[in-house]
């Protein structure tokens, strides 16, 4: 049984905004991210999953749960960060962990005392007279004193630097090796692609791709880009290829070409043919498939087409 | 259903803003009360007197109806400043800033975070009267005495001194006074009476005082004994002071009432029975000697606090008069003794000047012991008025400081269902406080035109009715509006609050 679950929900704001159909499942265990820029709704898909607002159409469940009728009850077990970062006014970063222990009613601070270390921070000053940085982190303090199971980041790593995003990367992946269940809402790729099983894109409040993260790692198709010594050498190897150039340079004596791992011997001996100045592999990164849908204003099978020959 | 840690939370962020509204309340109250100018109160009420306004104005000229202006408007925008921010400050603010997230992410029960924050807001409001109102008490109690007690009156203070005694002690026993001679010269001096006026004033407190404690203790005996009669209406239970001067008898029935009446005069029992069963004999008499007098003339007067020495001057003074009469004489002393009548009016023993004596009995046509008597019925009525200008109504007090209580927490309501409806501060702001306010406002003019026809229609300040508090009149059914008013909005509120949508 999935763990966190969305049923079709459609929240309708009026003018385009809210969010329409959305589905997605996620497992025991898995890391799931949410992509997509500012506005596209990830946010209000957290919300239904925190109990903050009602689905129009649509429901959505954590650990078999509803999440707006049984919205208290799921919260035992759920670490939420909050995308804004809005503390009651007049805390120290001490009360406001103790404030936070008292509304969960928690008594063991092991776990708090363990997240303040692993995140230096310092909780004894006024919340007000903190950094964003500062402020983000007793956010993550708070929201895993309790040690849950699930665990729902709204962009967790903004404001943070990148020496802290990266220890908060590694924090996620130690909490998926303990078998913790994530979502991980970002506009950041490179947060993303580290951390993920699999990746929803979000745009205009739909779901356009779910996507594995292995099947972008473990592609098997491949874009080179080589650059001749000399314009004989460029001459001679388009005559001779057998591959299909997508991109012929002639004045820089480049070509980019598209191949898969069981091709690459072949193109090797091609190669030995002519003099080579480089040869570099053009990586295909969750930025560029995500560009597809932003940028380009591309259709879904657009995306999974470039995906599938790694053209840039 | 309440969560410790939320009211803990409230607490913390919002203790400051009632402490200074609670302080501010309660120090503006007792300066009211300090100040207090029973005297010129009192010379108010004599002004009116027998005029269209008596009845109105006898509810202001007391020490409760002075304060109207601190229970009708410094208490409720007080009230209204304190309510309309901690409403917004406890559940808006938190959503609009999206703070409430964090709590939100705990399993802790919308249901039991709006149920707090309520209950936070009526307790903290409950608190802030309950304090100012003990302010006023005390600002009383310290200043005049008369919260636990009688009035300490400037006489009392004087022979106080005189006789060695407290002040407070002696505000019970009036006759130590009366069996001193130097503490009756000075008791009379500070307050502007001569010995003759103010023994006969002193006689007429005690009387009036054994009156009033006689009537209260058989009240609660006839409450013992009707309590379950059902024919028995609370008015038909309860004996009044006035009631109990008309038919003295029963106060011979009940011990307990004969013992507190001998203690007001200081003397046994049996001497406390003789006076009571003179007082009925001489009532039968008077009786008919009105009897005969009514027969002979069409018109008599039978002014019910008469001092019993003028039933000699009724036969030439009458009610129509009295007071014309007096004016002549004031007039004729300050001729004889060439001085101002204003000056006569603030030292009415000057009218018992020899001079000013002869110059009246020739411009009045009475005699010399009417005029005296008439001098003295005036010192003593004007000192009785300052008495009664300084008694401090507890039951009035009561019903002011629930009244007020009442008015302030129907305001939180209307706030606090702003705070819960809207998701932005400045619309709850807007709708929250500003009908708090428009209702102020609008009482506001009211106090301060005299007719403002239709305009106590458009607030809820007129549901606390002072002037019906004040005068005795029908309140009840406003402090049932007020309070209908304060359950259906938190009601809606806490409804609301766990089915809306929240932009967190």
């Amino acid at each position: 049984m999935p763990v966190i679950e969305v049923k079709h929900i459609t929240k309708d704001y009026g003018h385009g905004r809210g969010i329409f159909d959305v589905s997605f499942e996620i497992e025991k265990g898995e890391v799931f991210g949410f992509l997509g820029p500012n506005g596209a709704g990830k946010t209000t898909t957290i919300r239904h999953l925190m109990g903050f607002i009602q689905p129009d159409e649509g429901e959505s469940y954590i650990n078999g749960k509803d999440t707006w009728k049984s919205a208290a009850l799921i919260k035992h077990d759920i670490g939420y960060l909050p995308g804004e970062l809005a503390f009651p006014d007049n805390m120290t970063g001490d009360q406001f962990i103790k404030f936070m222990a008292e509304e969960r009613q928690i008594s063991d601070r092991s776990r708090t005392d363990e997240l303040k270390e692993l995140f230096e921070l310092d909780t004894s000053e006024e919340i007000k007279e903190m950094s964003l940085g500062s402020k983000r982190k007793l956010a993550v303090v708070t929201a895993f004193m309790h040690n849950p199971n699930v665990l729902i980041l709204d962009e967790p790593t903004s404001g943070l630097d990148p020496v802290m995003q990266e220890r908060f990367i590694q924090f996620i992946l130690n909490e998926k090796e303990k078998g913790k269940t994530i979502l991980l809402s970002s506009h950041i790729f490179s947060e993303v692609e580290a951390t993920c099983d699999r990746i929803a894109i979000i745009k205009d409040g739909v779901v356009v791709s779910i996507i594995e993260a292995d099947h972008l790692k473990r592609n098997t198709n491949k874009a080179f880009k080589v650059e001749f010594s000399s314009f004989d050498d460029y001459e001679k190897f388009l005559k001779n290829t057998a591959f299909t150039i997508s991109i012929k340079r002639p004045n820089q004596n480049q070509v980019k070409m598209n191949l898969t791992d069981e091709k690459m011997q072949q193109l090797f001996t091609e190669l030995s043919e002519v003099k080579v100045n480089f040869i570099s592999e053009i990586k295909i990164t969750l930025e560029d498939y995500f560009m597809d849908f932003y940028d380009r204003k591309k259709s879904v099978s657009d995306g999974e087409e470039h995906l599938q020959y790694g053209l840039h | 259903m309440i969560s410790k840690p939320i009211f803990k939370q409230s607490l913390q962020s919002n203790w400051k803003l009632w402490l200074i509204i609670t302080i501010v309340a309660s120090t503006i109250l007792s300066g009211f009360i300090i100040s207090y100018d029973a005297a010129g109160h009192a010379s108010i009420a004599e002004a009116a007197e027998g005029t269209a306004f008596s009845n109105i104005l006898s509810s202001l000229t007391s020490l409760l109806g002075s304060l109207e202006n601190f229970y009708k408007l410094i208490a409720v925008i007080l009230g209204i400043v304190y309510v309309v921010f901690t409403a917004n400050n406890l559940v808006v603010n938190e959503v609009d800033s999206g703070s409430m997230a964090y709590t939100l992410s705990t399993p802790i029960k919308r249901s039991s975070v709006i149920f707090t924050k309520s209950l936070y807001l009526i307790l903290s409001v409950v608190l802030m009267y309950i304090v100012i109102s003990i302010a006023g008490l005390a600002a009383s109690q310290f200043t005049f005495n008369n919260v636990t007690g009688y009035a300490i009156t400037d006489d009392v203070s004087a022979a106080a001194e005189t006789l060695n005694h407290e002040e407070d002690y002696l505000s019970e026993r009036l006759y130590l006074i009366q069996e001193d001679e130097n503490a009756m010269r000075v008791a009379a001096i500070a307050r502007d009476m001569d010995t003759e006026a103010y023994e006969i004033y002193l006689e007429d407190v005690i009387r009036e005082r054994s009156y009033e404690e006689t009537a209260e203790i058989i009240t609660d005996e006839r409450w013992d004994i009707y309590e379950d009669d059902e024919d028995m209406g609370d008015e038909d239970i309860e004996i009044t002071a006035e009631e109990l001067m008309e038919d003295p008898e029963m106060i011979l029935n009940s011990n307990d009432a004969l013992a507190a009446g001998a203690r007001i005069y200081g003397v046994s029992i049996n001497d406390y029975r003789e006076i009571i069963t003179d007082e009925i004999e001489n009532m039968d008499t008077e009786e008919t000697t009105k009897e005969n007098e009514e027969a002979q003339e069409t018109e008599e007067n039978s002014e019910s606090d008469a001092v019993e020495e003028s039933t000699t001057l009724q036969r030439q003074l009458t009610e129509d008069n009295a007071e014309l009469l007096l004016q002549t004489v004031i007039v004729s002393s300050a001729t004889a003794l060439n001085i101002s009548s204003d000056q006569i009016s603030d030292n009415l023993t000057l009218l018992k000047d020899p001079e000013a004596l002869a110059l009246s009995t020739q411009t009045t046509g009475l005699n010399e012991e009417q005029i005296r008597s008439m001098a003295n019925h005036a010192m003593v009525s004007s000192a009785r008025s300052v008495d009664k200008a300084l008694e401090f109504d507890s039951e009035k007090y009561l019903w002011l400081s629930l009244g007020l209580l009442l008015l302030i927490l129907a305001m939180s309501s209307i706030s606090f269902f702003a705070s819960t409806l809207f998701n932005r501060t400045g619309m709850a702001l807007a709708i929250g406080g500003g009908v708090p306010f428009a209702f102020f406002l609008v009482t506001m003019i009211q106090q301060l035109m005299d007719s403002a026809d239709g305009l106590e229609y458009l607030t809820i300040t007129t549901l606390f009715d002072t002037d019906a508090i004040l005068s005795g009149g029908e309140f009840g059914w406003g402090f049932v509006v007020l309070g209908s008013i304060a359950v259906v909005l938190y009601t809606a509120s806490n409804i609301l609050f766990t089915k809306k949508d929240l932009p967190l």
